[in-house]
């Protein structure tokens, strides 16, 4: 209830601002939404929402299990870290611009260069956040796991992973955010279609009301995902813990 | 010389540690083990006996394969399936009492888990997680699991420790009863000496630091047959030896 509030809130600010500011500059929350329904019927929205969807869901898939591999193998081992940490601090500092145009220029504009470029930039983040969890590993299930004599997959499986799902999650959550960002990067610069793409011909239009549209729908989205998909997943995988409250 | 895997020759358990050594955070050697050596019979139950802090976790550790920096060597019972019940229960929080246990053993027949959770009084906490039960009931699901994989060797670090006495001498009987039904060699530790006398066939008194045996002493009566007038004869050899401290 509070939130709906809070919504209305938003929306009646908007409105009275673009009074102020006039409609080119920022049009009313009416026109957003009647460009939005064109764009739609038109099937242009989902299209272009669909491939930035595509490109999102692999760039991520890719970093985090990517992610999930090195940072385990950091936490777990003094000499993974050692080497591996220059690299990692490179990684986390290096502009994300950096890396798309290198892998642009090196890989050409390809789909294969523009989500390798999103799952480069998310991947020291996710390096990260798991190392910390593999390095807070209870050692005593691990020597249970060793006496019992589990097999190694088993134990990761059923061990060390559950162990790792809060930072996991975390790494996740983060990750995702950062992911929807550079992808409209990516595709602004070197793709034909999305989302990015859309508000790159936008700019250029200068149609303030499109970019807006299209900001909106994916905002959307994206609520969607994160209330149907990502929050019903950390429930069910908490729901050992004893409640508190 | 860190031989701690089963050698393949039928036997006992053999345990021989020369040297067990810890370094301090002060960068000083300690020695914890010095000259441990021990013979336990197929199916016999030995009960470690000795002052907090001596090395009985240590030893059992070694004889678990968790811990090979030492010297010496250890021969588990050939083809041996290990159980063990840590100190604290060491469940795995995200899984249920029975999963837990069918975790370790995953092909154990359902008559027989059955069974297990009964002698165990664990029936009514099957579905339950780890972080619902009381410590007492942890302890038993640790017991179960390591029951679950039939064991030819089980290793138990005084897993009644810090429970009210009432319990503890239940806990005492449910683990008589699984230990007399299948012959598996059991090593125990504990610093209760009437624990040692209700559960062992074989005490080992333990010395302080740095800790060999200073007596193996072979409890004559069966332990189906003890009765309170030998146990309590035991408990007072026992406490004579363990209080004459017998000269290492």
């Amino acid at each position: 209830m509070l939130r709906l509030a809070s919504l209305v809130l938003f929306v009646a600010i908007w409105w009275v601002a673009s009074l102020f500011a006039g409609a080119q500059m920022l049009p009313g929350p009416e026109r957003v939404l009647a460009k939005i329904i064109d764009e739609a019927r038109a099937g242009e929205l989902f299209f272009q929402i669909g491939v930035t969807l595509l490109r999102v869901f692999f760039a991520f898939t890719l970093a985090m299990v990517v992610g999930t591999a090195i940072g385990l193998l950091m936490g777990r081992f003094r000499l993974v870290d050692r080497l591996g940490d220059p690299w990692l601090i490179v990684l986390l500092n290096l502009p994300a611009l950096v890396i798309i145009v290198l892998a642009f220029i090196w890989g050409g504009l390809t789909e294969i260069a523009a989500v390798l470029a999103v799952a480069v930039n998310k991947l020291p983040n996710a390096v990260v956040t798991v190392r910390e969890g593999a390095r807070a590993l209870d050692a005593g299930l691990d020597e249970m796991a060793q006496v019992f004599a589990l097999p190694r997959w088993k134990a990761l499986r059923h061990v060390v992973l559950p162990q790792l799902a809060p930072y996991i999650a975390a790494a996740a959550r983060s990750g995702l955010s950062l992911v929807w960002k550079i992808v409209l990067i990516v595709e602004l610069l070197g793709r034909p279609n999305g989302v990015g793409f859309e508000i790159g011909i936008a700019f250029q239009l200068f149609d303030v009301t499109l970019i807006l549209a299209y900001a909106l729908a994916f905002v959307v989205v994206i609520l969607a995902i994160e209330t149907l998909l990502v929050q019903p997943i950390e429930r069910r995988a908490s729901r050992w813990r004893t409640r508190t409250a | 010389m860190n031989d701690a895997r089963p050698v393949g020759e039928p036997g006992p358990l053999d345990v021989r540690i020369a040297r067990k050594a810890f370094t301090a955070a002060s960068g000083e050697r300690l020695d914890v083990l010095r000259d441990l050596a021990f013979t336990l019979r197929h199916s016999e139950v030995g009960a470690l006996v000795g002052p907090s802090g001596c090395g009985k976790t240590t030893t059992l550790r070694i004889v678990a394969g968790l811990d090979s920096a030492f010297e010496g060597t250890i021969h588990r019972p050939p083809a041996g399936k290990l159980g063990m019940v840590f100190q604290d229960p060491r469940l795995l929080p995200w899984r249920t009492v029975e999963d837990n246990v069918r975790l370790v053993a995953p092909n154990i027949a359902e008559t027989e888990l059955t069974a297990l959770f009964a002698v165990l009084e664990l029936d009514a906490h099957r579905a339950h997680f780890p972080g619902e039960l009381s410590l007492g009931l942890a302890r038993r699901v640790a017991l179960a699991r390591a029951f679950a994989v039939e064991p030819d060797l089980l290793l138990l670090d005084e897993p009644f420790v810090s429970l009210d006495a009432a319990l503890a001498v239940r806990m005492r009987q449910q683990l008589v009863s699984l230990v007399d039904k299948r012959a598996m060699t059991t090593l125990l530790v504990t610093h209760d000496l009437e624990e040692a006398v209700r559960l062992a066939d074989r005490v080992f008194l333990l010395s302080a630091r740095p800790a060999k045996i200073v007596a193996d002493i072979p409890l004559a009566t069966p332990r189906r047959l003890r009765t309170e007038v030998d146990v309590a004869a035991m408990l007072a050899d026992l406490s004579r030896r363990v209080n004459g401290g017998p000269a290492a």
